[in-house]
């Protein structure tokens, strides 16, 4: 199944998955720090990949409104090394372990189930040099670079770039 | 008939052996720096090192050799041949038949001599890195001598290093791609011919065992020590097979002028030089620029207060040493203001995943890569001790987002960003560089000054 069919299946699950407040690290990690990244609103802004919309809710009330050509790509994707390992269950102070390779394009799908909401995550895991190599293939310099703290654990979770049209 | 292969930098005793073996009290030395582009630097520095024993002159083919080319050599008592590019310096002899002038001045009892590619050169066949930063086969030496050659070979016990002319660069491979099957290059070894293995005498050392120590005094105080560990050939394989020829591609071509950040002892400096470049290189240590002197321009300056003029180059190169700032956002925001607006600082560093994190089994290859932390991480310091060769590094974790802060402040995005994975033919070579195919060893950037 590609991942935009995957996603069209689980668009209500992962409604009320977003929208519940605080329920996930957007709320507290990735949102908050993102949007430090982000310039100040221009003329027009494409979210790429929206989703349900939660990010576009919250660039309009930063008064975000558009985008323009030379304009900045911000991007937050799950870290490459988080997709390349996981944490050992069962123990909260157990370490990160990479058990197969950091390296190539892999797919990724696993279940979290929270609060009474379950969505089944699909997608695909890039090392950081293929996001590097796509953003240099199409013109962008890269200006800024955000790993954010997880507050709970030792790895970082996301990995944020800013990227300005060269 | 006497050659005297000399593998690395000769101290006084060698030089007045060498000089004593031509029978005269102050010999006629015939100086031929070939190899190193006739550059006047190496030069001058015979006529500095030898000039109070010999008398000596030079002998350049550049823009053409002297008409009384056979008569200037075969009046010599010793030839000296310098260090540099074998294969080019060889080709340029065969063109003015300069090989056969050699051959009739060696059986006419000139004695002959030299270092690196001018010990290489005698030999039937040697190894060289005449072809690129890698190790090749040389193929066509001048054979007087049988077998092959390898210069600045090391023994336990014994201290060469001092190459003038050899492989280069700093901080950089220390993970050793350890070779589980003898390859070409190991086997090459067995060198026959006369070889003598010059004695470097070091520095003192000031290490105390208690002493704390900062990165910059740990790398002045390892100076000789680094230095042997980056011109012996092969013994820093991940250098010479993994980092440097991958940060090669990342290189714009030569331009006006190249500073190299952190020089080291020059390894990368000269061979930017033979690649074009022109480099002036920096480095806090001063043992290591007197090494770096030895290869190409270079001063003892702090990196976080360059002495040059804002735009003052159109290339920065810092290879392996940014991890050694002690302030590596001033570092970097000096870097930018002696760049030109639109030219590149290309950096090379330890990835900091692989910094973060072991192997939990280290002779297994499938072994899970732990990271007990990354954002927070200690700095590990660990010891390479082989071949007589002992180096102590402190690897720093140094996230991406720190680099990342680093160019920001200083208004130097990145243009290019590179995750260093062996080749096939590397972990042919050696097998346990397949362990780098899954976490990798080293990030490469270019960013370019707005």
């Amino acid at each position: 199944m590609s991942g935009a069919r995957h996603w069209e299946g689980q668009a209500d699950s992962w409604a009320a998955w977003a929208r519940a407040p605080g329920h996930d690290s957007y709320w507290t990690e990735s949102g908050p720090t993102f949007f430090e990244l982000l310039p100040p609103a221009g003329k027009r802004t494409l979210d790429l990949g929206c989703g349900e919309g939660r990010v576009a809710r919250d660039l309009k009330k930063r008064a975000a409104r558009v985008l323009e050509p030379g304009g900045r790509l911000c991007v937050c994707v799950t870290h490459p090394m988080r997709d390349a390992g996981r944490f050992a269950p069962g123990d909260p102070d157990a370490p990160f372990v990479i058990a197969g390779s950091y390296f190539g394009k892999q797919r990724f799908a696993m279940t979290v189930a929270r609060g009474g909401h379950e969505v089944e995550f699909r997608g695909w895991s890039y090392p950081l040099e293929d996001y590097a190599r796509a953003l240099e293939d199409a013109g962008f310099l890269i200006e800024a670079v955000r790993e954010p703290p997880d507050p709970d654990r030792p790895i970082p979770n996301f990995l944020q770039l800013r990227a300005v049209k060269g | 008939m006497q050659i005297v292969a000399m593998g690395g930098w000769a101290e006084r005793p060698l030089q007045d052996f060498v000089l004593g073996l031509t029978g005269a009290a102050r010999p006629k030395l015939l100086y031929v720096p070939t190899a190193d582009r006739e550059d006047a630097r190496p030069t001058l520095s015979i006529y500095e090192l030898l000039g109070d024993r010999a008398e000596v002159s030079h002998l350049h083919f550049f823009p053409w050799p002297p008409a009384d080319l056979r008569q200037r050599a075969l009046a010599s008592d010793l030839i000296w041949v310098g260090g540099g590019n074998t294969a080019n310096m060889l080709a340029v002899w065969r063109a003015h038949g300069f090989d056969e002038v050699l051959r009739e001045a060696w059986e006419a009892g000139v004695v002959l001599t030299g270092w690196s590619a001018g010990a290489i050169c005698w030999f039937e066949d040697g190894v060289t890195d005449s072809f690129g930063p890698q190790l090749d086969r040389l193929g066509d030496g001048l054979g007087f001598l049988p077998g092959s050659f390898l210069p600045a070979l090391r023994r336990r016990g014994a201290a060469p290093a001092r190459l003038p002319g050899a492989r280069a660069g700093r901080h950089a491979g220390r993970h050793r791609l350890r070779r589980r099957h003898g390859g070409a290059l190991r086997r090459r070894r067995a060198a026959r011919g006369r070889r003598v293995g010059p004695r470097v005498s070091r520095l003192p050392r000031r290490r105390g065992a208690d002493r704390r120590v900062s990165l910059r005094e740990s790398w002045d105080e390892q100076a000789e020590d680094w230095a042997l560990f980056a011109r012996t050939p092969g013994h820093d394989e991940a250098h010479e097979r993994l980092n440097f020829p991958a940060f090669c591609e990342l290189l714009p071509p030569p331009g006006r002028s190249t500073l190299d950040l952190g020089c080291g002892e020059g390894r990368v400096g000269v061979v930017l030089e033979r690649l074009g470049h022109r480099v002036v290189g920096i480095d806090s240590s001063p043992r290591m620029v007197e090494l770096a002197r030895e290869r190409h321009q270079a001063v003892v300056a702090d990196a976080t207060a360059l002495p040059f003029e804002d735009g003052a180059f159109d290339l920065v190169v810092a290879y392996m040493s940014l991890m050694n700032m002690d302030d590596l956002d001033a570092a970097v925001r000096e870097a930018s203001r002696v760049l030109e607006p639109g030219s590149r600082l290309c950096a090379a560093v330890l990835h900091p995943i692989f910094a973060a994190g072991e192997w939990r089994d280290k002779e297994d290859e499938e072994s899970p890569f732990v990271i007990p932390g990354y954002l927070d991480a200690p700095t590990k310091v660990w010891t390479s001790d082989r071949d007589g060769v002992r180096v102590t590094f402190h690897d720093r974790v140094i996230p991406i987002s720190v680099y990342g802060g680093a160019l920001e402040q200083a208004g130097l995005p990145i243009e290019s960003l590179r995750e260093s994975q062996p080749s096939d033919a590397l972990v042919r070579d050696v097998p346990s560089a397949a362990w780098l195919r899954r976490v990798p060893l080293f990030l490469h950037l270019r960013a370019v000054k707005r």
